[in-house]
């Protein structure tokens, strides 16, 4: 289960990264396959949200357990992308973002990522 | 409207806890009931509906656990939580045995207050479902492990032979530990999972010492498929007798066992106590498996070409590209590989194919974002792409950073068109 001050670490990540010029959306889900959301959505909403998320962190998982080192992967859409990164400890971050954005927005992402990551026991 | 009756001796607890859970439901239809001895919450029980009891541990005369015991006999359906100043070890794990669905310390401040309020209020959003009985024929272990995963259950899974016992433990829905004799972790779940036959049965969830996996189900199943292939446990003559895997042989006849499956409990709220979801040790489902003969299994083929080719005239967005490739591994929808380039181990490449064309449909769920193009990989030593056109896996990689995916996309495309692929289209 989650405790407080992990969950406040990521939604506060996750707001800063809401600020970011084309970002649409953000989500972190945990080693434990909790799922957490900055804003509140409906509970249908966040049911179809924590499935998505949950499938992006098993996706990145099992890449990284193909030898495929520590990824950063990017799903591409008709109408927008999907950036995912993951931390040693099994935690990914999934942000959706306008799709004609370049790798420099993934960039300063991973960048917070890390650096949240780094300044945690997380 | 639910019903929530704490039991406990001390009047004055029961009198605040009462005041303050009224004042917090607001117009919620939960009502609160007390009971100061057992003999008053039997009597309550007896009078009305209750969904929860809420039970203190030290009473006198019949204590909290002899009173689980009474419930289980008596309201086996009425759901059982602990509120307890004595929060020991040795009495958490009594009372999760005897079937409570939570085990909670005493409030000391409002904030932890609030906490128990939670927790109890989840327990009522979230009551026990009684299971089904049946027999489901031909089942196996990786069918039966995949159900309780869907299912986001928490739970035990013992499996049984003749040479031991293991457990997988899974939690909510994702296998969290596994043992099996002196083995922990990865080798114990690939050993239970290569074995051709026991019994197993479920039991209520309860926290291992460590937890050892965090892979998803879904890899761990394919990782099993593959290791059981690579044994060559499939490659039976008929006629032959099977050999085990795993240490332990081979009965003819699986026995499974399944608990209720049970609601999880939300596990995106930061705001509640660590709980376990705790299911009632009643058995609601009894399957039972006749393990089919060994059927040898046909290796698979190169370059089978029985589906839908790639059209890539189809797929004018994709440029060509002089870009060599170190790795392009393309598979068919039934994961037979169709090509393979520069792969040492282009099984491990389709397995991971499967596994995206799997998390595709799910990732794809939002409408708004419209059809998946493709997937890139961003590496510190490499770029690689995904993608399923036309009912195939297609794998691309460059061992490259950076490099643009639009161009491995092309050059993939361009190895393909050469290729016998696609002299069929």
């Amino acid at each position: 289960m989650l405790n407080l001050p992990m969950r406040e670490t990521f939604v506060n990540l996750q707001r800063k990264i809401e600020r970011l010029p084309g970002v649409l959306r953000a989500g972190v889900c945990l080693h434990n396959r909790a799922v957490i959301f900055a804003d509140a959505k409906s509970p249908n909403d966040l049911a179809i949200d924590e499935t998505i998320w949950r499938a992006l962190a098993d996706t990145i998982q099992v890449a990284s357990l193909h030898k495929l080192g520590s990824p950063r992967m990017s799903w591409i859409f008709e109408h927008v992308k999907v950036i995912c990164m993951i931390s040693e400890r099994g935690t990914t971050l999934g942000v959706v973002v306008d799709k004609n954005s370049g790798p420099e927005l993934a960039d300063r992402i991973e960048t917070s990522f890390r650096a949240t990551l780094a300044s945690t026991q997380y | 409207m639910n019903t929530l009756l704490f039991v406990d001796d001390d009047l004055a607890f029961l009198e605040s806890i009462q005041r303050v859970f009224k004042s917090w439901s607001g117009g919620a239809p939960i009502k609160f009931e007390t009971a100061h001895s057992v003999g008053d919450a039997i009597m309550i029980l007896q009078e009305m509906p209750v969904s929860v009891v809420v039970i203190d541990i030290r009473m006198p005369v019949v204590d909290g656990l002899q009173f689980l015991r009474l419930l289980n006999r008596k309201h086996p359906t009425v759901q059982k939580a602990i509120l307890t100043g004595y929060a020991e070890e040795d009495y958490r794990t009594a009372c999760l045995a005897h079937g409570a669905a939570l085990f909670l310390e005493k409030p000391r401040n409002t904030d932890e207050m609030k906490s128990v309020y939670a927790a109890l209020v989840q327990l009522l959003e979230f009551p026990q479902t009684r299971g089904f009985s049946g027999v489901i024929q031909q089942a196996s272990l990786a069918d039966m492990l995949q159900m309780l995963c869907t299912g986001g259950n928490s739970l035990i899974l013992q499996v049984q032979s003749r040479d031991g016992m293991a457990e997988i433990f899974i939690r909510e829905g994702a296998v969290i530990h596994a043992k099996a004799g002196k083995l922990e972790g990865y080798d114990a779940f690939y050993q239970v999972m290569t074995l051709r036959g026991g019994e197993f049965i479920t039991q209520p969830f309860a926290a291992p010492p460590l937890s050892t996996i965090t892979n998803s189900w879904e890899y761990l199943l394919m990782e099993s498929a593959r290791l059981l292939d690579e044994s060559g446990a499939l490659d039976i003559e008929e006629g032959e007798q099977a050999q085990p895997v795993g240490r332990i042989p081979i009965p003819k006849t699986i026995r499974i066992n399944a608990p209720r499956i049970t609601s999880k409990m939300s596990d995106n709220d930061g705001a509640l106590p660590a709980v376990p979801n705790y299911a009632s040790s009643d058995i609601d489902l009894i399957f039972k498996a006749e393990i089919p003969p060994p059927i040898p299994e046909k290796k698979k083929e190169t370059v089978p070409i029985e589906f839908s080719p790639i059209k890539l005239a189809d797929k004018p967005v994709i440029a060509v590209s002089n870009l060599k490739l170190d790795e392009l591994v393309v598979c068919s929808q039934q994961g037979g590989l169709i090509e393979n380039r520069g792969s040492e181990n282009p099984a491990r490449r389709v397995d991971l194919l499967e596994l995206f064309s799997i998390k595709v449909r799910q990732v794809s769920a939002r409408p708004e974002w419209g059809r998946l193009e493709y997937i890139a990989v961003h590496g510190l030593d490499y770029t690689a792409t995904v993608e399923f056109p036309e009912g195939t896996g297609a794998f691309g990689l460059v061992k490259r950073k950076n490099v643009p995916p639009t161009e491995i996309r092309g050059a993939v495309a361009n190895a393909l068109q050469s290729s016998r692929a696609f002299t069929h289209a």
